[in-house]
């Protein structure tokens, strides 16, 4: 009986070593904003009742858009960052304000912050307690106009020093408030998207593959309530592999949407495809096509990270570990036998 | 025989080979990958505690018993020990530094470790599991509770002596405790016979020798308090290199059974190890004046031999100025001197500071503070029309100390005295005509909760929380006072009537100043989610498929979206707004990430519940379309999709920002 025991024993500490442990995960300080800010429309916007900037612009014109910064907080000063920032297009089919780490849109004939000719398009200020602060950007129209839609914010971010304690894990608070600035050429002509599929590339998102579909606006003008359809296809097949709809959706002048297509958990096989979406708005339809390829080796990258393939190493283990009891609970079985009858 | 033998030498090996394999492929497979983890876990010495602890607990239920010939027994369980050690000793013999982040290196080190040991020194990385309940060890009763030295809730160890500690060979170990024996206080004879129980470790048969019984002599004992004695245990220059155990007991009463200390460890070293960093950790950042609480430093390595000196200060007082544990009560003073005008600070701040000392008592020049904050209550600072439309409510922090120590019974269940009743009381002070402070209770047709019965602490921030009405005229008179500088304050104040006597708990004087009118939008509080401990099987495997199983955020009391909007309303109409929110992906020191994580906020009316993904895009959580502004209560439930080729090494540490964006009005995308 010793024998087993010690037997046991050591799988116990090798089972027991498999199984979970736990990961300290704990939260950064921060309660509120401590903070607010207010447009200060221009005399040429028309209508003074919007909460935000929009100016139907003029050749050559210049136009002030100021902000207040109103620090909140009746004990401190508060630092913040004020930034010109041009619309983007989320993933999710929605308009962003808040700076991304994307480029310039190459196709934009220009963008809000580089209207601000020869003016930093950042400032970073500091609010006395319980006091208002004003920051104006300067806008200047080029000579010939903007051409349709110029779309951007002014982005107002409170500048906090990193949470100090190294020990906590976890999520800190930051907190901006933006006010968007939409300019438009006076008389707006009416422009049509005009959308194609830059690219598609697989690759995992949290376990699970999907398709980034670049669906790429160039055309200096905003729109919205779109409906969209996207098809996956074997090249030179007609039976779509995948269909993914969405609606409500809506896109940044000169702004790409990183569109993600999900492809129910399995990686498609190295091969060639051909991606189809179509777009509706209002009267406008469009359908957009691309042919792409995934290649072995961006194949074995994506299956590497999902999810199903950790499950069979996992069960594997398992397995081993259930093998090893059942060998060694036989063999302790033999042994006993095997003594029992020496005895007789 | 020869045969028989064999066959068991073959299963061993056979065991240990899968442990080996379990161990050398940590980043191959997941499952190894925890059993990296959970050894490395096991530093510091606040697992080392629980380590004990469990080894205390768990033998409760093996009763076997061994008989001393059973080397075989012995022999498996030292070698899984071993390969279990040298993980840790791997990171620990990496600098500070590096120490999080060496996984690969930890499993490859193993082959190279020493293994030749000269016969006087002794090998920390070969240490032997703490005896057990086979050995003879008891589980440790429930601390005791001692109440603003007057009322005993529970007899037992208030002070138990240090969990661990590394001395020198020829220096002295402190076992200091300290206990309450209420029962037999002011009788003759009220300190009772201390008895200890002391297991040594034989290298030679891998055995716990236990020197059973030895009592401690009275004079030792000092009578520290009319209920409670204190035993200043030392043992003295006599040990030898190795390890050893203490455990400390005595008589509850005629036939009643003991009270057992914590079993607490000390190894003897041939020399110093000094101290390369300290850190501090108090039981709790938020305390309450004439309560004791702990505050645990962790020195690294955990080995170090340096004695940890607490620094004398007027605001703390420690039970013992040495020590990794200590425990500290601030005074009363610190609270009825100042008055807390922070809205972050829960209370009046003061520091707890210690230094490692080498044998002669001399700082080493590595040392730790940390601040914890007195009295439980934030100051208010709000703006008039924002306290108009809403109201204004408050809470208390740090009241679960109250909970533990008045209401908890001993592990018996028995609870020696325990409050009768409680009530608490809000006052706020204003200035009268003559420009004096005084007390003034709060309008009760204008406020809930302002006076009134408790069942328990833990009310003052639900049922109970005090909330002045938003046409409350207390905001006039607040507002008035803040433009003059003459700010009104508010202090809680606690009674819980115990058989004898009614202990008084009050918090600090907090600041309430009501600023003029914003008109404004603005985001007036987010909530912070803290998640607690995640389990590393719920990164590799994620916990998408079970909604169940996913972390929900801890201490929702101040977790809440609160959107402020006293802007007028347009056309008859309240003005529009928009919470969205961007969250950063969850990044290690290595820059390791989380892909798929998600927040999803529960909670909110209307059966909002948004999903926020750790994508660094912006998503739109919610807008004036779905609900009105106001405080709402969030919780969040942390959504993680598995990251089976993670690396979780001990202290692995995943950060994320959100950015959360408050916008009052966005132009129209129009369909084309």
């Amino acid at each position: 009986m010793k024998h087993l025991k010690s037997i046991l024993f050591g799988l116990a500490v090798f089972i027991g070593g498999c199984i979970a442990t736990t990961i300290n995960q704990t939260q950064a300080a921060g309660s509120g904003a401590d903070f607010t800010i207010s447009p200060v429309l221009p005399e040429a916007q028309a209508d003074q009742s919007l909460n935000y900037f929009s100016l139907n612009t003029e050749a050559n014109q210049v136009y002030p858009l100021k902000v207040v910064v109103n620090n909140l907080n009746s004990e401190k000063a508060q630092n913040f960052q004020v930034q010109l920032v041009t619309a983007t297009t989320t993933s999710s089919g929605r308009i962003s304000y808040m700076p991304t780490a994307d480029k310039r849109d190459s196709s934009a004939l220009t963008t809000l912050p580089e209207l601000a000719l020869d003016q930093p398009t950042t400032h970073r200020i500091t609010v006395p307690a319980a006091s208002k602060q004003e920051v104006t950007f300067t806008v200047t129209m080029p000579k010939s106009n903007i051409v349709g839609t110029v779309l951007g914010s002014i982005y107002v971010r409170r500048v906090d020093a990193k949470s100090k304690n190294d020990q906590t894990i976890g999520i800190q608070n930051e907190f901006a408030m933006t006010i968007p600035v939409m300019l438009q050429q006076k008389n707006l002509p009416k422009i049509t998207p005009a959308l194609n599929i830059t690219s598609v590339k697989q690759s995992a998102s949290g376990g699970a593959a999907v398709l980034k579909a670049r669906v790429h606006n160039s055309k200096p003008v905003m729109f919205g309530k779109i409906n969209m359809k996207t098809q996956v296809f074997k090249k030179g097949s007609k039976k779509a592999l995948i269909t993914q709809t969405d609606q409500n959706f809506e896109m940044a002048p000169n702004s790409t949407m990183p569109y993600q297509v999900r492809t129910g958990g399995e990686a498609l096989a190295p091969g060639r495809y051909v991606l189809k979406m179509r777009l509706t708005s209002g009267e406008k339809v469009f359908n957009l096509e691309k042919e792409f390829g995934i290649k072995a080796s961006e194949h074995r990258t994506t299956e590497q990270q999902l999810v199903k393939v950790n499950r069979n190493i996992w069960w594997l283990w398992y397995a081993i570990g259930a093998g090893l009891v059942l060998i060694i609970i036989g063999l302790v079985i033999l042994l006993i036998y095997r003594k029992r009858r020496a005895q007789k | 025989m020869n045969y028989w033998q064999k066959t068991s030498k073959l299963i061993v090996a056979l065991v240990l080979l899968g442990a080996i394999v379990g161990q050398i492929t940590p980043n191959l497979t997941a499952g190894s990958a925890v059993t990296t983890t959970a050894k490395q876990k096991l530093t510091g010495a606040d697992s080392k505690l629980v380590a004990i602890n469990q080894a205390v607990n768990q033998n409760e239920a093996t009763t076997t018993n061994e008989t001393p010939n059973e080397t075989g027994n012995a022999e498996t369980a030292a070698a899984d020990n071993h390969d279990d050690e040298e993980s840790v000793n791997a990171e620990e013999t990496t600098t500070s530094d590096e120490a999080t982040s060496e996984s690969e290196e930890t499993t490859s080190d193993q082959e190279e470790l020493p293994t030749n040991r000269s016969e006087d020194e002794l090998n920390l990385e070969d240490e032997p599991a703490a005896p057990t309940s086979a050995d003879g060890v008891k589980s440790a009763s429930k601390g005791a509770s001692l109440i603003f030295d007057s009322i005993v809730v529970r007899d037992g160890f208030i002070t138990q002596p240090q969990s661990e500690q590394y001395v020198v060979k020829g220096t002295a170990a402190n076992l200091k405790h300290q206990v309450i024996n209420s029962i037999l206080a002011g009788t003759v004879g009220s300190q009772p016979t201390m008895y200890e129980n002391m297991w040594s470790y034989d290298e030679a048969t891998q055995k716990w020798i236990m020197t059973k019984d030895r009592k401690i002599d009275k004079n030792n004992v000092n009578q520290i308090h009319s209920l409670g004695s204190r035993y200043d245990v030392t043992v003295q220059n006599t040990l030898d290199v190795g390890y050893y155990y203490f455990q400390y007991y005595y008589s509850k009463g005629w036939l009643q059974g003991n009270y057992y200390s914590k079993l607490v460890k000390v190894v003897v070293v041939p020399e110093e190890i000094p101290a390369t960093d300290l850190s501090i950790t108090p039981e709790s950042n938020v305390v309450f004046p004439n309560f004791e609480y702990e505050a645990q430093a962790t020195v690294t390595p955990n080995t170090s031999t340096n004695f940890i000196g607490w620094n004398k200060s007027s605001d703390v007082d420690y039970d013992m100025y040495t020590g990794r544990e200590v425990d500290f009560e601030p005074q009363a003073s610190v609270i009825d001197s100042a008055i807390n005008t922070s809205t972050e600070n829960p209370g009046i701040p003061v520091t707890l500071s210690a230094d490692a000392q080498d044998l002669t008592g001399t700082p080493t020049g590595v040392s730790a503070a940390t601040t914890v904050y007195v009295g439980g209550l934030k100051a208010k600072s709000l703006a008039i029309d924002q306290a108009q439309k809403y109201g204004m409510s408050w809470s208390v922090d740090g009241l679960d100390k109250l909970t533990k120590e008045f209401y908890e019974s001993d592990t018996d269940g028995e609870a020696l005295d325990q409050p009768k009743s409680a009530t608490y009381s809000w006052r706020y002070y204003r200035k009268d005509s003559s420009g004096k402070y005084v007390a003034t209770s709060f309008n009760t047709s204008q406020t809930d909760n302002s006076d009134g019965m408790l069942n328990t602490p833990a009310e003052l921030n639900s049922t109970k929380q005090l909330y002045l009405h938003g046409d409350s005229d207390f905001f006039l008179g607040a507002n008035v006072a803040t433009a003059v500088n003459d700010n009104f304050y508010a202090q809680l104040t606690m009674a819980f009537k115990f058989s004898k006597e009614t202990i008084t708990v009050k918090t600090n004087f907090a600041q309430i100043s009501i600023t003029g009118a914003i008109g404004e939008l603005s985001l007036a509080s987010v909530p912070d989610f803290n998640f607690g401990n995640v389990a590393a099987k719920q990164i590799y495997d994620g916990n998408l498929s079970n909604e169940s199983s996913q972390p929900v955020s801890k201490n929702n009391t101040n977790n809440q979206i609160s959107i402020s909007d006293t802007r007028p309303n347009q056309d008859g109409k309240p003005q529009t707004w928009y919470l969205s929110a961007e969250m950063s992906s969850f990044e290690d020191q290595d820059e390791q990430t989380l892909p798929g994580t998600n927040l999803k906020l529960t909670g909110l009316p209307n059966s909002l519940t948004p999903v926020l993904p750790s994508d660094s895009e912006e998503h739109q959580i919610l807008s004036s379309n779905e609900m009105a502004s106001g405080n709402y209560p969030v919780a969040a439930q942390l959504q993680l999709a598995a990251n089976p080729l993670a690396k979780l090494t001990e202290g692995v540490q995943f950060h994320s920002t959100i950015t959360w964006n408050l916008t009052s009005d966005t132009p129209t995308a129009a369909a084309l």
